[in-house]
């Protein structure tokens, strides 16, 4: 189990530390190598604080999706 | 180069995306299609979880099976990456898209009725994910963000442009282009937070 009671802000997936904010948008739009955004979801999995600023990211990135999604596609009948 | 679709430039999903055929032929995984399918749901998991939570108003269990249907299209069909082999998010969404509107039309109820909550219709509206959401607020936001980040977001969320090709594009560093993108979100969450857009809908997000 990961903890990140050492409170260090980095910008690295692995080990203790918490993930920043930007890597965090990386990975969700597949800018990371699957390897680190392995790290970076194993990392979410057991970090309550880390889970809560992705989930603000992936709640944004929904409301855009949604936006798009209203358009009628053009070749649906 | 990672276009995934056609488009100028107003985003537009639907060009050109097939349907995939869902025909079950369980072909054998590899440890490489493992790694692959495993980081597709890493990524792009929570997104299509939290549109499809939100479309079908709470229903996180329906959900999550039309996220399953959907990677296993995206596994079987080749046209759901990209040249350089990166998951396609707007064949994703297209064919999360497709899966919601077959089942609300086999269901052979009105999206309307599907909420217990009294959605209100859209007159006239022929497709039934119109009826389910209001994107009119996050167009509007969008629009009124600073044009950098909203030039950026364009290219990088709709256009699926890599870090590098919006740097080059823009003609600027890369870490601009990371550091607009995050602030570009920031922003548009705060913005639609003024709009009194609800950002949390119901269900589990992400990683809690």
């Amino acid at each position: 189990m990961r903890e990140c009671h050492n409170g260090a802000v980095t910008d690295s997936a692995e080990g203790d530390a918490h993930i920043q904010e930007e890597q965090l948008v990386l990975h969700y739009l597949g800018e990371l190598d699957p390897a680190r955004s392995d790290a970076v979801h194993r990392h979410l999995t057991a970090c309550p604080r880390c889970g809560a600023s992705a989930g603000e990211i992936v709640e944004v990135m929904a409301a855009l999706t949604l936006a798009d999604l209203d358009r009628p596609p053009a070749t649906d009948a | 180069m990672t276009f995934c679709r056609e488009g100028e430039s107003s985003p537009g999903l639907w060009q050109g995306v097939p349907v995939a055929d869902s025909r079950s032929e369980m072909m054998a995984f590899t440890t490489g299609d493992e790694d692959a399918l495993r980081h597709l749901h890493q990524v792009h998991g929570p997104v299509l979880l939290s549109v499809l939570t939100r479309l079908l108003r709470g229903d996180v269990h329906r959900a999550e099976d039309i996220v399953q249907e959907t990677m296993l299209r995206a596994w079987r069909n080749p046209e759901s990456r990209t040249e350089d082999g990166k998951w396609c998010r707007a064949w994703i969404f297209t064919v999360a898209k497709r899966i919601l509107i077959d089942q609300i039309r086999a269901a052979g109820v009105r999206p309307d009725e599907m909420g217990d909550d009294g959605i209100e219709a859209r007159a006239g509206a022929e497709d039934p994910i119109d009826r389910l959401i209001d994107a009119q607020e996050v167009r509007a936001a969008v629009s009124e963000l600073p044009e950098r980040f909203r030039v950026t977001l364009i290219e990088i969320y709709y256009r699926q442009r890599s870090v590098a090709e919006v740097a080059e594009l823009l003609d600027v560093p890369p870490g601009t282009v990371k550091s607009r993108t995050f602030y570009a979100l920031k922003a548009l969450r705060e913005a639609l937070g003024e709009r009194g857009f609800v950002l949390d809908p119901a269900g589990d997000l992400a990683a809690h």
